[in-house]
């Protein structure tokens, strides 16, 4: 369901920056949830940050104790089963 | 044969995890600044002098990575020639007709082309902005702002304050490419709930295809058709 109201949720964010920031309407509840939201993405953003790094730094660790190892073998092993 | 394409190295998955964490740390610790009757709740969970600590040594490891990755690219550049960034990094003719051809598809005057090489348009524009933006101009701007007191005696009390407008009106800029960025890795119907290229650091063969047919088919070596 998020991917299909992701495009409306960054477009109002932006919006309400935009309007902000430019001094067309400064205050108001609508305002508010718009840059609550857009610092509620860039949260989210963290936290997906930090996932996929910490995915990339298991690799790496594999990589580092079976030389042969590799994520693009291991992908088309989990294809073909 | 293996499905999957290399297409970001170890260094550029660390360098892409250090800027994005300080820049995202930035925009936590920097736009409730800009907008307290908004957000202030965050600084007041935290703490303003604690905001501001945080905020100052986000800024200093954006302004380390990027220092890191201009020398790694000055050092590239003399080992394995130019001819790499020029094609890759700079943008280029092609770069410019499909963004002509992009925007003119998505009036419906024209039909989408999408032939790109290893980044898009879109792509380019949003490191290109990062290095301007965020890194040149604001890490300029931050450290002016960081020590106001040593640049007193230069620079008048006008040109400071603008700087310090500068410096709030181009994080709103910043924060305005990063969401649309945010959109297409993560919240896309395409990639959610994220893109893993940026991590592992490969791309599916049909990814590529699809996305990116030049880049694909010089990887691979195929012909057109």
């Amino acid at each position: 369901m998020i991917e299909k109201i992701g495009f409306p949720l960054v477009l109002f964010s932006m919006l309400t920056i935009v309007l902000v920031e430019t001094g067309i309407l400064t205050g108001g509840i609508i305002i508010t949830i718009g840059l609550n939201l857009a610092m509620l993405l860039v949260l989210i953003q963290i936290i997906a940050i930090l996932y996929g790094f910490t995915k990339s730094l298991a690799i790496f660790n594999k990589v580092q104790r079976h030389k042969l190892y590799s994520t693009a073998r291991t992908a088309s092993i989990k294809k073909e089963d | 044969m293996y499905n999957q394409i290399e297409r970001f190295t170890s260094n550029q998955i660390i360098v892409h995890f250090l800027a994005a964490m300080s820049l995202m740390t930035l925009y936590i610790t920097g736009i409730p600044q800009l907008y307290p009757e908004h957000l202030g709740w965050i600084i007041d969970l935290v703490g303003l002098s604690k905001v501001m600590l945080i905020h100052r040594i986000a800024g200093f490891g954006l302004i380390s990575v990027a220092v890191y990755y201009l020398v790694f690219s000055i050092i590239s550049v003399i080992i394995n020639g130019r001819r790499y960034y020029e094609k890759i990094i700079f943008p280029n003719s092609s770069d410019i007709l499909d963004y002509v051809n992009d925007n003119l598809s998505i009036l419906g005057l024209e039909q989408q082309r999408i032939d790109y090489d290893k980044y898009s348009w879109l792509e380019k524009g949003l490191i290109w902005s990062v290095i301007l933006i965020d890194c040149i101009i604001m890490g300029i701007t931050g450290i002016i702002l960081f020590t106001p007191w040593t640049f007193a005696s230069v620079l008048p009390q006008s040109t400071l304050l603008t700087i310090k407008i500068i410096h709030a009106g181009l994080a709103i800029v910043s924060l305005c490419v990063i969401l649309p960025h945010f959109y297409l890795v993560h919240l896309s119907p395409f990639k959610f709930p994220m893109s893993n290229t940026m991590f592992t650091g490969t791309i599916s063969e049909e990814e590529a295809q699809e996305e990116y047919p030049k880049w694909y088919r010089e990887v691979t070596g195929e012909t057109y058709d």
